[in-house]
């Protein structure tokens, strides 16, 4: 899943790591970043997040994150789930 | 009748709540501007400006429309900012099942505890997403006994709080 | 590290589709690739538990500073320069011979984070999530921390705006340090609850 992540490269909180893969800290700095910009409560994305982890509690962590955070750009009418599908990269990019 | 809604007052919440409704598959089998097509429509039909019917007969067909908001809203959306409670207060949660409603943890619901702390009014998230704008309301820190909550598998002494919205709060008796 | 042009590497579909959201929002102008870039730098370089560590050490050290700390966790953590999101709203609770603070988010994984970062794995797996407020004894015995019978366990669950620190006690044989040195024995955990020092 992380195959070709050197877990070195990132930063590390008291001996573990902050993040676990660098796309889980885009994740989280989109949703901070967007509901600045959209100047929205921090709130409107954590509602979304707690419907979503209730949704399905074993799920992993940043994919009920993904979750929210597909269904607030959606809801909020800034993508359609066919333009994220057209957008979506196939190989990872180099780094 | 787009112009009608204009009359009607419809908050962004509703609008995106009236997206949220629609049949999964039929949100993911169809293109962007009928998903906004589809939560107008909802809304009109539900605020009586237009009927199935007549939906149906002017598109030559059937018009599916979002399903009913199930969201079960408090009996009261007046905002409040003025504490009802004081603190040492007993109260009790309120027994509240609704679907999309996350806030009040699942485990104190129907159980007494007692306010600890006041910390002011705060917007209620999921009021506005179900169609009642946004509403203000006094959240509390509520104390309750681990044998409240757990019965026999709870442990004398230990205490849990929770931080909750007035409106999930009744009295104690 | 780069992927080999000769065997893309696979990317899991979560990871995809962050990035096809990035990649949207971007074009449409609405993210700023640098901002999300000095959004991941700040967390990783100027939020974590050794901000909290200073409240704590001037807190063991400042009499004063400790009432108003628990007065007004907000106002006293920002006399330091730590506030922002996650962090305005904040309430410490004071560990005693008597009381033992744990902290939780049973709704999701709610968390200071302008005084301890980013919460570690455990905090957000549902065992710790649903134990913490069932449990919460056991729990921490199985954490390494025992807590005696006679001491009332208190469990926080920020559950509305309100976050939560622990202040632990000051351990012993640490009269003689100094603030800087106090703020270097104040572990994450301990802060959380889950640990004493």
């Amino acid at each position: 899943m992380t195959s070709g992540l050197d877990d070195t490269s990132l930063p590390r909180d008291n001996g573990e790591l902050v993040f676990e893969a660098p796309w889980q800290a885009r994740a989280l700095a989109m949703a901070v970043a967007l509901v600045e910009k959209l100047d929205l409560p921090w709130d409107a994305f954590r509602h979304r997040l707690m419907t979503e982890i209730a949704s399905d509690p074993q799920r992993p962590y940043y994919e009920s994150w993904c979750a929210a955070l597909e269904s607030m750009v959606i809801d909020l009418e800034l993508t359609t789930p066919g333009a994220l599908d057209a957008a979506a990269p196939t190989e990872r990019e180099p780094l | 009748m787009i112009g009608s809604l204009g009359t009607l007052s419809i908050n962004g919440g509703m609008f995106r709540h009236s997206i949220e409704r629609m049949d999964p598959a039929h949100y993911l089998s169809s293109p962007y501007f009928e998903h906004w097509l589809t939560g107008v429509t909802t809304l009109a039909v539900e605020a009586g400006a237009a009927s199935v019917d007549e939906l149906e007969r002017r598109a030559g067909g059937r018009f599916p429309l979002s399903r009913p908001d199930r969201g079960l809203l408090p009996d009261d959306l007046t905002p409040r900012k003025e504490p009802r409670y004081a603190v040492g207060d007993e109260v009790r949660v309120r027994e509240w099942h609704p679907p999309g409603h996350t806030r009040a943890p699942r485990y104190v619901q129907g159980k007494r505890g007692t306010i600890v702390r006041f910390d002011g009014a705060h917007n209620v998230s999921d009021i506005e997403a179900h169609g009642g704008g946004f509403v203000t309301d006094p959240v509390y820190s509520v104390r309750f006994a681990s044998r409240e909550l757990w019965g026999e598998a709870g442990t004398d002494g230990d205490v849990i709080h929770v931080d909750l919205f007035e409106r999930y709060l009744e009295d104690s008796q | 590290m780069t992927a080999d042009h000769h065997h893309p590497a696979e990317l899991a579909p979560v990871e995809a589709r962050i990035a096809a959201i990035e990649s949207v929002l971007v074009e449409k102008g609405l993210l700023d690739t640098e901002a999300v870039d000095a959004i991941v730098r700040n967390f990783e370089d100027n939020l974590g538990p050794m901000n909290g560590a200073k409240v704590v050490a001037r807190a063991w050290t400042d009499q004063a500073y400790k009432e108003r700390l628990l007065a007004d966790g907000t106002a006293a953590i920002r006399e330091l320069g730590f506030e922002g999101p996650e962090g305005d709203y904040m309430v410490v609770v004071e560990n005693t011979p008597e009381v033992h603070n744990l902290v939780v988010c049973t709704l999701c994984s709610c968390y200071p984070w302008p005084t301890l970062g980013l919460p570690p794995k455990w905090y957000k797996a549902p065992a710790y999530r649903s134990r913490a407020v069932r449990e919460p004894r056991k729990l921490l015995a199985e954490m390494g921390t025992v807590i005696p019978d006679g001491v009332e366990i208190r469990v926080w669950d920020s559950s509305a705006e309100a976050r939560y620190l622990v202040l632990p006690m000051r351990p012993d044989g640490t009269d003689e340090m100094t603030e800087e040195q106090l703020a270097g024995v104040v572990t994450r955990d301990s802060m959380i609850g889950v640990q004493r020092l």
